[in-house]
């Protein structure tokens, strides 16, 4: 390589150093609504996650046990929160898991469940 | 196969092309002089797995908008795509992009005519860029000591990729240079890399002191791949030892031999890579 050449090489090697400095949490599931491994007695109004980042809700569904398919949530579309809630469809009592996945601040696409039963009042 | 599994192999497979590209290009720039009968073949090497690496690392924003919905239809999900062109992964894709492109076009007409300075610096450049793009996302991008881990993951990324890179280059040097003229590469190629692979342990465990605070991690997948990383990478060192002070200075009776040991480095790097793939997909150091 030429002198000249060498530079340009250098100067580009310092251009991918340099580059990391351009950008701007991980975020993992803290608290739920209801709880992982709860039973309650009445049905839920809403669904509330607690992330220790800013997440942005992708998807969430919903299986009851016996029932071979999830039920999809709709969610609104929503900007990124540490807190996620999310209107829930009329739920008769017997065993779930609610399942979601969410988009964190540093890209990284995160998967989860949690169960809850509600039991016959 | 559900996205996360195709999305993860997707990802390992255009790691592998974008650092075997980088590599090339960083190989050509450092020894062409020495290595005239192989340039040819180096430089399309390069440029044929840009362009590899080009089409996968497209396929991975419809892969994460996927992963995002939880099945394969999410991919046509015109609002899922677009977050997942908007993340720090979707930035990362876009350099990654933008990076193999000029290696892909700088190798090949470094190809053509191999004299022009150039062609060279844009491959040289593209190479840089594509190596170190990962570093927009990930744990390290949103951590409080990015000005810390950034330099240090980035030293890590340039000198696997001038490592990975190197092997393929290496390998074709002893199938078709004269033993001479490929000692004189081995050798130069070993005192660089005798001061260059160390910084990337050196960097792994100066981003592994910010990033795990707690032994739990190690009991964790995060954890433990960052224990398989290490072990096959103290392996690696191990055969590089053998290639630098055994195979090399015996290199007229042991070129069989330096081949197939530089395609069991190449292939546990390989390794390695698909190993970060799942690292950078699917854990953090948290859980």
């Amino acid at each position: 390589m030429k002198p000249h050449g060498v530079k340009l090489g250098f100067a580009a090697l310092c251009a991918g150093l340099l580059l990391p400095l351009l950008a701007g949490a991980h975020a993992h599931l803290q608290a739920a609504q209801p709880a992982d491994g709860s039973v309650i007695t009445a049905a839920p109004d809403k669904f509330l996650l607690s992330f220790s980042e800013a997440a942005q809700l992708t998807s969430l569904s919903l299986l009851k046990a016996g029932v071979p398919e999830p039920q999809k949530i709709d969610a609104p579309p929503a900007a990124a929160s540490t807190q996620i809630s999310i209107a829930a469809p009329p739920l008769k009592p017997g065993s779930y898991e609610l399942r979601y996945r969410v988009l964190s601040a540093d890209g990284h696409i995160i998967s989860g469940s949690i169960h809850f039963t509600i039991a016959n009042p | 196969m559900n996205p996360d599994a195709l999305a993860i192999a997707v990802r390992a497979l255009a790691l592998i092309c974008l650092y075997q590209a980088a590599g090339a290009a960083f190989f050509v720039a450092l020894f062409k002089r020495h290595s005239p009968l192989v340039l040819e073949r180096v430089c399309r090497l390069g440029a044929l797995t840009a362009v590899i690496g080009i089409v996968l690392v497209l396929l991975l924003p419809p892969l994460d908008a996927a992963r995002m919905a939880g099945d394969f239809a999410g991919a046509r999900d015109a609002a899922l795509l677009r977050l997942a062109l908007r993340s720090s992964r979707g930035d990362a894709h876009g350099w990654q992009l933008a990076g193999l492109t000029l290696v892909a076009v700088g190798l090949w007409f470094h190809r053509a005519n191999g004299v022009a300075v150039w062609t060279l610096s844009i491959a040289v450049t593209g190479a840089a860029l594509a190596a170190v793009a990962l570093t927009l996302t990930g744990h390290t991008s949103v951590n409080p000591m990015r000005a810390w881990l950034a330099p240090l993951l980035a030293v890590h990324l340039l000198v696997a990729a001038f490592w990975f890179g190197a092997l393929w280059p290496l390998w074709l040097m002893l199938r078709h240079e004269t033993a001479a003229a490929a000692e004189v590469v081995l050798r130069r190629f070993s005192r660089i890399a005798i001061w260059l692979v160390p910084c990337i342990a050196l960097a792994g465990l100066g981003m592994g002191f910010v990033l795990i605070d707690s032994w739990d991690t190690f009991k964790r997948p995060y954890g433990l791949i960052l224990i398989a990383k290490a072990a096959v990478f103290a392996l690696l060192l191990v055969l590089a030892a053998l290639n630098r002070w055994r195979l090399t200075p015996a290199l007229g009776a042991a070129r069989n031999a330096l081949r197939r040991s530089i395609i069991t480095e190449y292939l546990l790097i390989a390794g390695v890579l698909a190993m970060t793939a799942a690292l950078t997909s699917l854990y953090s150091p948290e859980h």
